[in-house]
């Protein structure tokens, strides 16, 4: 197992498989660590992720549509106003826009943790989800050297989801082109998960490009390529709303494309995922979606939400400060783990602190319990340990919804940890999803 | 293709071929340690730094002729170690190592799962290493070696990268980078020689510089094996069978613009095919016999830079509204 273990390990060191923390030297490379023993999924509890997820997603796109055009749910009282309006990812720009096919959200990673009372939606990330280059690359890596028990395992494949991705990404073009002139639009090579922009644009055959290789002019958007100006119809944009377009959001983004939103509005490019679609991962909004499920498709959800409290109604409020060494706080916007309180870990001193800004802001927090995740075999100093894991599955939406037979499964590695970020010390390993 | 994707594999085969060449001279240097006087380890020193544009770390060690053996391998060791393991240094062979990974990896979607794995694996092992650990034994084979792995790279793309123009962006990077440094080599070399003693040292110089260029075995087939100034410098400038003349370099380079086809500013690339021939024909046609031929290496060099210039201008750097009649 430690061979295994090694030539595991070495085979991402030797592919050069980093991601680039926050905050550190810029060009400080991480080897993403992998754990060699694959989490197994019965395929019967995939088909159940499945079906729960796309469902969530079909919501999702719905409540999209529906509050940046009529605002039905608003209207009929299933969310509060001040929670979709005051939401800091609310774009006001994105009212009345249309996308192709009513899709606003085409890629979506969503957290399930799994706890004793089976799978939960932790968090939906709609905006630009990362991690599915790591799904495959674990997969690579394990397979290759593990390939007998692979083999005699039947275990679901996932290398596919390029394949995937581009007829998504292709039925999201407004043209009509089987062939559209794709963009995957990075921030650049010190962006944290540069590494999986450029393996998906290997992936779907796309040019990776940068704001600076973009312009828009008549209100289209061209690339600067060696044979000239080329039109883009597509964009699998990486970057935030916030720095798109700085015409628009920010004004000091040196990231994206000045005209970019005039040219997306005229329905000349597509974005994917679109503007706007913070709104509805943001954590309170969180809370709604099984009444999303509800209200949209008359259906029941098929999988649960966390026990969430939302620190702006005043008996959550009251609640969550009551039990702070219970609880973990997370911010509504926030992401990677940062910014969160883990209650039952910190000091007191910490939780004081906390709890004063969320007394400050209690718009800007939501509390969860913490959560007794589940246990997945680690080979780790020599030995089998457990430690906490979630999953992460990646749902892709276009004309029609897609899944491959697998996730990205994060892995908290410090003994006793409960923090899955590959931002915070996480790792990850291989899901293999075994058919019945 | 993406002209920023173009000019990362431009650039990175340019740094691959600077470090690959830094490392021919610092083999060749520490090769001399072994039994060369300590006047012609001074040249061979002074050559580097002044054929780099920089500045030795003590002007005042370089004038070695008033130390001793011993102090002049000590020496030796500082100069090494500032030119190959020096992040500071933007010229040390591990500022071109790591900047050649670095365009390798903004433009990795274009360049081979192969070629990638080399490189990162060279530069894995290189970050690994010290001066301390190369010197106790036979410091030039880390030369040797890190060559080798910058031709295997090499190697690897001719047998595993797709033909498209990130090919000819590369090799065009490669000659480019190949012609402008062996044209200021051998500028300062044909330039400064003559201040060495005719004793063997002049002669040792030139040689050394074949050996630099593995041009040896071919010289001694064509010109017999004494080896002389003045054939040594025609070899390495006009014949266009041997891979590290300037000649071989300018060819390779005007084959490539050549196939690149119209640049989106159509006028710079015009520009550059025409700096591209006159090098050319200067080389092929006008290098004289005996005199003026310092004046000539140096008119070669500046057409060189002139020519990565006009290329930059032609397909990177152009200006959206030249190439505005080709959307």
């Amino acid at each position: 197992m430690a061979n295994i273990q090694e030539r595991v390990t070495r085979s991402f060191t030797d592919q050069g498989i980093s991601f680039t923390l926050y905050g550190e030297d810029e060009t400080t490379e991480r080897i993403i660590p992998i754990d060699a023993i694959p989490r197994i999924v019965p395929e019967s509890d995939w088909q159940v992720l499945e079906a729960g997820l796309q469902q969530r997603l079909s919501a999702l796109n719905l409540f999209l549509k529906d509050v940046y055009h009529d605002a039905r749910i608003i209207r009929d009282g299933v969310i509060p106003v001040d929670i979709v309006k005051g939401c800091s990812q609310y774009r006001l720009e994105m009212q009345g826009v249309l996308t192709p096919n009513d899709v606003y959200v085409g890629i979506c990673g969503s957290d399930i943790v799994r706890t004793h009372d089976g799978y939960r939606v932790l968090e939906d990330n709609l905006r630009v989800p990362s991690g599915v280059s790591y799904m495959i690359a674990n997969r690579r890596a394990v397979k290759s050297n593990i390939s007998r028990t692979f083999r005699r395992a039947n275990v679901m494949e996932v290398e596919h989801y390029g394949r995937y991705l581009f007829e998504t990404l292709r039925e999201l073009a407004w043209t009509q082109s089987s062939e559209p002139s794709i963009a995957l639009l990075t921030p650049g090579v010190y962006n944290s998960a540069f590494y999986e922009h450029v393996f998906l644009a290997n992936e779907i055959g796309a040019e990776l490009v940068e704001g600076q290789d973009l312009i828009v002019t008549n209100g289209h958007v061209y690339m600067r390529t060696t044979f000239g100006l080329k039109k883009v119809d597509v964009i699998y944009r990486r970057i935030d709303d916030d720095f798109i377009d700085p015409l628009v959001f920010r004004k000091d983004s040196t990231l994206g494309v000045p005209g970019l939103m005039h040219a997306y509005k005229l329905g000349n490019v597509a974005l994917v995922n679109a503007p706007g679609t913070g709104v509805a991962d943001d954590k309170s909004v969180y809370v709604y979606v099984p009444d999303m499920i509800r209200y949209y498709l008359s259906e029941e959800p098929i999988l649960a939400n966390v026990e969430t409290y939302l620190c702006r109604r005043p008996d959550d409020l009251e609640f969550v400060l009551d039990n702070l060494d219970k609880l973990v706080v997370k911010t509504v916007g926030g992401s990677g783990g940062y910014g969160m309180l883990m209650g039952p870990q910190a000091t007191p001193e910490e939780r004081n602190r906390y709890a004063a800004n969320v007394r400050a802001d209690p718009t800007n927090y939501i509390a969860q319990p913490q959560l007794q995740l589940s246990r997945s075999p680690c080979w780790l100093d020599n030995k089998v340990q457990p430690r906490c894991v979630d999953l992460r599955p990646f749902i892709l939406q276009g004309l029609q919804s897609r899944m491959v037979g697998g996730a990205f499964c994060r892995v908290a590695l410090p003994e006793g940890s409960y923090v899955v970020n590959s931002s915070q010390g996480g790792g990850g390993k291989d899901v293999w999803v075994v058919r019945n | 293709m993406l002209a920023r994707s173009a000019e990362s594999l431009y650039w990175m085969a340019r740094y691959l071929e600077r470090a690959e060449h830094l490392s021919l001279l610092l083999e060749v240097q520490l090769n001399a340690l072994v039994d060369r006087p300590i006047r012609e380890l001074s040249f061979g020193w002074h050559r580097i730094f002044k054929h780099l544009q920089a500045q030795p770390p003590a002007e005042g060690e370089m004038d070695s002729s008033a130390f001793s053996d011993d102090e002049s391998l000590a020496d030796a060791y500082t100069l090494a170690d500032g030119l190959t393991f020096e992040s500071r240094n933007e010229y040390s062979l591990w500022s071109c190592f790591s900047r050649a990974r670095e365009n390798a990896r903004q433009s990795r979607h274009r360049i081979s799962e192969q070629m990638w794995s080399c490189l990162n694996l060279s530069y894995l092992q290189f970050r690994e290493t010290k001066l301390t650990h190369i010197w106790q034994d036979e410091p030039q084979q880390f030369y040797i070696e890190l060559v080798e792995a910058i031709n295997t790279f090499f190697g690897m793309a001719s047998v595993s990268m797709f033909r498209d123009e990130g090919w000819d962006f590369m090799q065009l990077g490669k000659t480019i980078e190949h012609l402008q440094l062996r044209a200021n080599l051998l500028s300062i070399q044909a330039q400064d020689s003559p201040e060495l003693p005719a004793d063997g040292s002049r002669d040792f110089e030139w040689t050394s510089l074949l050996y630099a260029y593995r041009a040896v075995w071919a010289y001694q087939r064509i010109y017999g094996i004494d080896i002389e100034t003045d054939t040594a410098l025609d070899m390495l400038v006009t014949n266009s069978d041997l891979p590290n003349s300037l000649m071989y370099g300018i060819t390779r380079a005007d084959e490539r613009l050549h196939g690149l086809g119209t640049a989106p500013d159509a006028k710079a690339g015009d520009s550059a095919l025409r700096v591209s021939g006159r090098l050319k024909s200067l080389i092929e046609h006008e290098w004289p016999e005996t005199d003026d031929r310092v004046r000539m290496l140096s008119l070669i060099t500046t057409l060189a830079d002139r020519l990565h210039e006009r290329i930059a201008s032609a397909w990177f750097n152009y200006h959206t509204e030249n190439a505005a009649r080709q959307v």
